[in-house]
């Protein structure tokens, strides 16, 4: 198989731990990608995830927002064929007769 | 009194004397806690010191050797515990102040096993806050503040292991288990002029060890050699009825088990070092390719296969940590992180939906597909461990290390095993490294190949001065 995208973005080693971050503007919605846009453009609603930090960590918060969105907009746009499978298998449990 | 340099000798060697008696499990396990006492405030190695436990461990050992019971390679041997490892009636913190006190009444299986080999367990050493997991922009993001280098004490040692980083490099202990989601022991490892071992997912049980990242988490040694990294992981590895992940399958690690060095092929991924790293550190990468090569090893250039690897295990690694860590958001406990944006991360993670998750877990599977095929061309890829040397403890991570790590993003995501082997110096006289990474389970060829390397090189037997 083969990604239909050009190549990989760039991951620095320290992107990894923030690529939870993300605002909640950026919920997916046929507009995702627009909304996120916006979300950068209304710093209040920023805010509301990071009224309590200084001005530094503010601004690191809005560099994992956007960085989640880059993120996010790399899966979403990753063509896959229908029912492609996944790397994790789930299997059926048998029961554990003649075990307490 | 024993001479400091055999707080700094290999496994191998330590063992031998014990078994021909010219050296006494109770003296050196003696002489390692006097060094903790001494020196591990200074590089936040060790968080608990076990020190009742490692005396009597040291005088079952001398027992046992003097009456000619030899229970393996590691009896006897002083070793420490990453502080995310469950130690039955020892606290294990996680790396946070507020589990400091948190007692488990089990052991993690990796540790059970370590006391069956007869290794003496010397304490519990430091760590990143929940090794990383919620995200950490700082070196001091851990309890104890910043894990700080033996070689300079003002460097980092790498993280999530940082403690068991610092506790090696500064002769501590003889080695020390580390675990790694992204990075954890390959990172302390390069850092400290270490041998590390990132095993196969599923190799090492889990089982009793914090979980950060479902997944992605392994367990694995920080030493002072390849085959240093073969004993411990021999000890460690192996199927597990505790931990349904482990994988059925142990493969034979004895000296001749991986493929003979002329058969091996190399891929040796090309790397602009003009837009990243220092050139103290390629000049040391390149003799090791050199001294690879004149050792027999058939390298080609061959990039990595072209997948966003880092997209997909990044989310998934974010999923997972928030998903195990649930319920500290629940009852505010992730606020008394030292991570300041740790307690947003719920918030901040919404956009990832559910479909967004499962396309990622699809997309892990043909990653591994790309990867297994790339594997069927290649046995190895080399490539640099860090780019660079160790950032200061007071460095912004962000960026002071702003460089890709494809080889660390399709490692993680496909649970491949990766040896990191000190490679010389870099900047102020602080270690570099490089990392050999295999299909999964081709661990013996990986210690085979790094045993080969440190045959003709000296990088992993300098140390520290500690005094």
């Amino acid at each position: 198989m083969k990604s239909s995208r050009k190549g990989p973005v760039p991951l620095t080693r320290r992107r990894f731990v923030t690529l939870m971050a993300a605002g909640s503007a950026a919920l997916v919605t046929p507009g995702g990608a627009a909304a996120a846009a916006a979300a950068v453009a209304r710093p209040r609603r920023a805010g509301a995830a990071g009224e309590t930090l200084a001005p530094s960590d503010r601004k690191e918060l809005l560099r994992q927002q956007a960085s989640t969105r880059t993120t996010l907009d790399v899966i979403r746009k990753h063509a896959m064929p229908p029912g492609t499978e996944m790397a994790a298998v789930f299997s059926a449990m048998r029961p554990r007769r003649g075990k307490a | 009194m024993l001479a400091e340099d055999v707080f700094f000798l290999p496994v191998s060697e330590l063992a031998r004397r014990m078994r021909e008696r010219s050296l006494s499990p109770v003296e050196l396990t003696e002489g390692y806690l006097a060094r903790i006492e001494k020196f591990s405030a200074r590089y936040n190695a060790f968080v608990t010191v076990t020190r009742d436990l490692a005396l009597a461990q040291a005088r079952d050992a001398e027992r046992e050797l003097g009456a000619g019971h030899v229970r393996g390679p590691l009896h006897g041997v002083p070793w420490g515990a990453k502080d995310l490892l469950a130690t039955q009636g020892i606290p294990t913190g996680w790396g946070t102040s507020f589990l400091a006190n948190q007692v488990f009444d089990e052991d993690a299986t990796v540790v059970a096993k370590l006391h069956e080999a007869g290794a003496v367990m010397l304490g519990k050493t430091h760590c990143v806050e929940f090794a990383g997991c919620l995200g950490y922009r700082w070196p001091d993001a851990s309890v104890a503040g910043p894990g700080r280098n033996p070689w300079n004490p003002e460097r980092w040692t790498g993280g999530s292991s940082s403690g068991s980083g610092a506790a090696v490099a500064a002769g501590l202990c003889a080695f020390a288990l580390g675990t790694e989601t992204w990075g954890s022991i390959l990172c302390p490892s390069a850092f400290c002029g270490l041998t590390g071992l990132r095993p196969t997912y599923g190799l090492v049980s889990r089982a009793g060890g914090m979980v950060g990242a479902y997944t992605f988490d392994k367990i694995g040694p920080l030493a002072r050699s390849a085959s240093d990294c073969r004993d411990v992981l021999d000890a460690i590895a192996g199927p597990d009825p505790r931990d349904p992940t482990s994988a059925n399958e142990k493969p034979a690690l004895a000296p001749g088990q991986g493929m003979r060095i002329s058969e091996v092929r190399g891929a040796l991924v090309p790397l602009d070092w003009s837009k990243s790293g220092e050139p103290e550190a390629k000049a040391a990468f390149d003799e090791a390719v050199g001294v690879l090569r004149a050792a027999g090893l058939h390298l080609e250039e061959a990039k990595l296969p072209d997948y966003p690897a880092g997209e997909v295990s990044g989310t998934l690694i974010s999923v997972e940590a928030l998903a195990a860590f649930e319920p500290f958001y629940r009852d505010g406990r992730v606020k008394l992180l030292k991570d300041k944006l740790a307690p947003h991360q719920w918030e901040l993670a919404r956009p990832i939906t559910g479909a967004d998750t499962m396309k990622a877990w699809r997309m892990r599977r043909e990653l591994q597909e790309l990867t297994a095929a790339y594997y069927e061309k290649y046995d190895v890829v080399v490539t640099p461990n860090f780019n660079s040397v160790a950032p200061r403890v007071t460095d912004d991570l962000n960026t002071s290390l702003a460089y890709a790590d494809p080889a660390g993003a399709i490692g993680v995501g496909c649970g491949l095993p990766a040896l990191a082997l000190p490679t010389g110096f870099g900047r102020g006289h602080m270690p570099v490294s490089l990392q050999l990474m295999g299909g999964p389970f081709s661990e013996a060829t990986l210690i085979e190949l790094g045993e080969a390397y440190q045959k003709a090189t000296r990088h992993h037997l300098e140390h520290a001065a500690v005094a």
